[in-house]
């Protein structure tokens, strides 16, 4: 018998006895648990599967008719793949036209605040186009593109960053790119027509994104998706996203050197930030984040908080997959959080992402700002003011 | 044979595209930035900063000028106060030069005790040379302004601007008067916004830009270096209404109420929203805070900075007093103690609202007292307002 042959053997031999152990394992253990306290076996009266009842709110019975299209069992017994199913509703799925049932189907969607009816008139709308766009912006392969939400009339908070921590930088083969992303302020709302302006500031900067659609606190997570998809289209070749508001402070120094650390398993499922458990709708009228209780129900998933997180471009490439499967939710970072949820990625809390501020005390200290990679809200002036004194060489922390 | 063919294929190819670079070259210089307003890295130095406090003025003689010092002296209580002493040094000395930024500084004792931005505005001494970046010097052709907005803003208020601009500041003529605009602007501290200013500018021609930083305490500067523009450049405006980007206007009524003024009025006029004896913030939290030992006593009736409206004609005796008033953190403070030298004091108004009264009542739009300016209004309010204006004008 040659050696090879015996080890062949011994190998058998081993993998038998392996699942010999296992079914006794399952056995017992099925055996303890299908029994009630008399040791009978329990046998369940109903089916093993549960129909889901639709739910009482309008925004979960929606996004459950949504995962039944995505779900590939429920179409096999309509003859019919994913994809097929996804094509043949596709006009349901992304209309623009003003969606005239949901005054039917929301309850006391007349009482609404108009924000509400906006919303839910174009909920399905997804489809804008770019009026400014940055084709280029990421030819140079970045390690660590920025992205950052604006709003047209804010160019003093544009011109802080790109003067202090949204420098675009190239050294040593690691390239920093920015964009801001910004949406339109109409003047059938009144708002002053700075579109000139915003041109302008794109040509001499290139650093702008504007979609055409309606710039507004629900519309955050249209930037959200329209943004993913710029980034997967776009800038597929970012290695790591940075995406925040226009009234942070970061340190992107610090952050490129966390990045620089991270082993490659690590870097591909990143999403870090400032991760909120457990939270659920705010319930009060009177606050900015209200959603009644006809629109959503349940907790929402973890999510960081939008003042800004940091991920790979591998999560990115994946949540803009999601986008198509989850339904717009008026709050952008919960969202990202439903996202995350359906790619099965976790958002995991960072230290240094201060989104509620620190301490009266730390603030004043420039030391507190060298172990923050970012800090929660800070004017343009006190931005340009933290970074010129961190940028300082004298500075002994 | 066949490499001469070649040889003309390439010589062919290379004159296209030179012929080509040449075209796109010159189109690309010429629809694009056509448009666009040139932008100097260092721009023209302008005359206007050399200007002397009595140049035209050489006439005022010494009598005017010891009655303004007069006017002033009933303003200063006797007291250890930094602002007061020196005033009244700059009072009592008997050729009565004007102040310049040259005189001579005493130290102030307690001046590490005074909040940062209050510091700097101590330090600085009240300069008044500063350059004009961007002027407008054919803001006013043909003197026939009958009514000059003035309103300072910050370079970062493009949004502000805008909306002034296309709502109640729109430089038009009503009924033959005609309303010119312009905004007044320093730097801002710390960020470079000079090419959107630039383009702004190109596009609106209506920016003046100095180089002082643009803080809250330098708007007394703002007011100063304004004057010495305006009697340059707009001596002929009627009427001057000094205001904030963030008010609203209603531009067609106030000139309406202007040409009803009849006889002295129209050459010194000054009304507003009228502030009668306050007296400067002590709490050190507030905005307006003002030591003791820097300023006592109260101030003199002045018009709530929010938005006034004066008589052209003043603007050369304004800015010639304003050398001999020394300068005060406080903008409208300040402009009420240049009335003052000049022994005037501002008319009321109850059109203007420049401050907060909790409780007032909104007067319903058709009736004839309706506010004329009213404070803290956003770009977007603004732009409605402006349009439910116009609407109540056909309607009523």
């Amino acid at each position: 018998m040659s050696v090879g042959r015996r080890r062949l053997k011994l190998v058998g031999i081993l993998a038998m006895v392996n699942l010999f152990i296992y079914v006794i394992v399952e056995v017992s253990r099925s055996d303890s648990q299908d029994k009630n306290a008399d040791g009978q076996i329990v046998i369940p009266n109903g089916k093993f599967w549960k129909k889901r009842t639709a739910s009482n709110a309008y925004w979960n019975r929606e996004q459950q008719k949504l995962d039944r299209l995505y779900n590939p069992i429920l179409n096999l017994l309509n003859n019919a793949t994913v994809e097929e199913m996804v094509a043949s509703n596709a006009s349901l799925l992304n209309s623009c036209d003003m969606d005239t049932n949901v005054r039917a189907e929301l309850k006391d969607f007349d009482q609404l605040p108009d924000r509400f009816k906006d919303f839910f008139y174009y909920l399905r709308c997804k489809n804008y186009s770019l009026l400014l766009d940055q084709p280029n912006k990421c030819v140079d392969k970045p390690f660590l593109l920025l992205a950052i939400k604006s709003l047209i009339p804010q160019f003093d908070r544009r011109q802080a960053i790109r003067e202090s921590w949204g420098k675009e930088l190239k050294i040593n083969n690691m390239t920093v790119v920015r964009v801001f992303l910004l949406g339109e302020t109409p003047p059938e709302d009144n708002y002053p027509d700075l579109s000139g302006m915003v041109k302008f500031e794109s040509e001499i900067h290139k650093d702008i994104l504007l979609w055409n659609y309606k710039d507004s606190f629900f519309n955050l997570t249209l930037k959200e998706v329209l943004f993913l998809r710029w980034a997967s289209h776009s800038c597929s070749s970012a290695q790591f996203i940075f995406k925040g508001d226009d009234d942070v402070f970061v340190n992107t120094p610090l952050i490129l050197d966390y990045l620089k650390t991270l082993s490659p398993e690590k870097a591909k499922d990143l999403f870090i930030g400032d991760v909120i458990k457990d939270a659920g709708p705010h319930r009060e009228k009177t606050l900015k984040y209200y959603i009644p209780e006809s629109i959503y129900v349940g907790s929402y998933p973890p999510y960081a908080g939008g003042g800004g997180f940091l991920y790979s471009g591998s999560v990115a490439q994946r949540l803009y997959n999601a986008t198509s499967r989850v339904l717009i939710y008026p709050i952008d970072d919960v969202y990202t959080g439903m996202c995350l949820e359906k790619i099965g990625v976790s958002p995991e809390k960072h230290k240094g992402f201060k989104t509620f501020d620190i301490d009266e005390k730390q603030k004043k200290s420039i030391c507190s700002y060298t172990n923050i990679m970012l800090v929660h809200p800070r004017k343009p002036q006190e931005i340009i003011t933290i970074w010129s004194r961190l940028q300082d060489s004298q500075l002994n922390c | 044979m066949v490499r001469c063919r070649k040889f003309f294929v390439s010589i062919t190819a290379i004159l296209t595209l030179v012929g080509l670079k040449i075209y796109f070259e010159i189109m690309y210089e010429l629809p694009i930035f056509s448009e666009l307003p040139p932008t100097p890295t260092e721009p023209p130095r302008n005359p206007l900063v050399i200007l002397e406090p009595f140049k035209g003025q050489e006439d005022v003689s010494m009598n005017t000028l010891h009655d303004m010092a007069n006017n002033l002296r009933r303003l200063l209580i006797s007291s250890n106060s930094y602002w007061n002493n020196k005033e009244q040094n700059l009072l009592d000395s008997k050729d009565m030069r004007a102040w310049t930024c040259k005189t001579s500084k005493e130290p102030l004792k307690d001046l590490k005790t005074y909040p940062e931005p209050l510091q700097l505005f101590l330090q600085h001494g009240g300069c008044r040379e500063y350059r004009l970046i961007i002027d407008q010097p054919d803001k006013c052709p043909y003197n026939r302004t009958f009514l000059l907005l003035a309103i300072k803003s910050s370079p970062q208020n493009f949004a502000q601007r805008q909306a002034v601009r296309s709502s109640w500041g729109t430089e038009r003529c009503y009924g033959g008067l005609y309303v010119r605009l312009v905004f007044l602007l320093g730097v801002a501290p710390g960020q470079d916004f000079s090419p959107l200013i630039w383009y702004e500018n190109g596009q609106s021609h209506d920016l003046l830009q100095w180089d002082f930083l643009d803080t809250f305490f330098n708007l007394t500067l703002k007011d100063q270096l304004f004057l010495g523009w305006a009697r340059l450049r707009c001596s002929g405006a009627k009427y001057i209404l000094k205001g904030d980007d963030d008010v609203f206007v209603r531009t067609p009524e106030i000139v309406q109420e202007l040409t009803l003024l009849g006889g002295h009025q129209t050459q010194s006029l000054y009304m507003g929203h009228v502030v009668s004896s306050a007296k400067p913030y002590r709490d050190p939290r507030s905005k307006y805070y003002i030591p003791y030992s820097y300023y006592a006593g109260s101030y003199p009736p002045y018009a709530g900075g929010g938005g006034y409206v004066f008589s052209g004609a003043l603007t050369p005796w304004l800015y010639l007093v304003s050398y001999f008033v020394i300068p005060f953190p406080i903008d409208d403070v300040y402009t009420g103690m240049c009335f003052m030298a000049l022994g005037m004091k501002p008319t009321g108004h109850p059109g203007f609202q420049t401050f907060e009264i909790p409780g007032r009542q909104k007067y319903p739009c058709c009736s004839k007292t309706h506010l004329l300016l009213e404070h803290k209004k956003s770009p977007q309010e603004m732009l409605q307002m402006w349009s439910k204006l116009r609407d109540h004008v056909q309607h009523c």
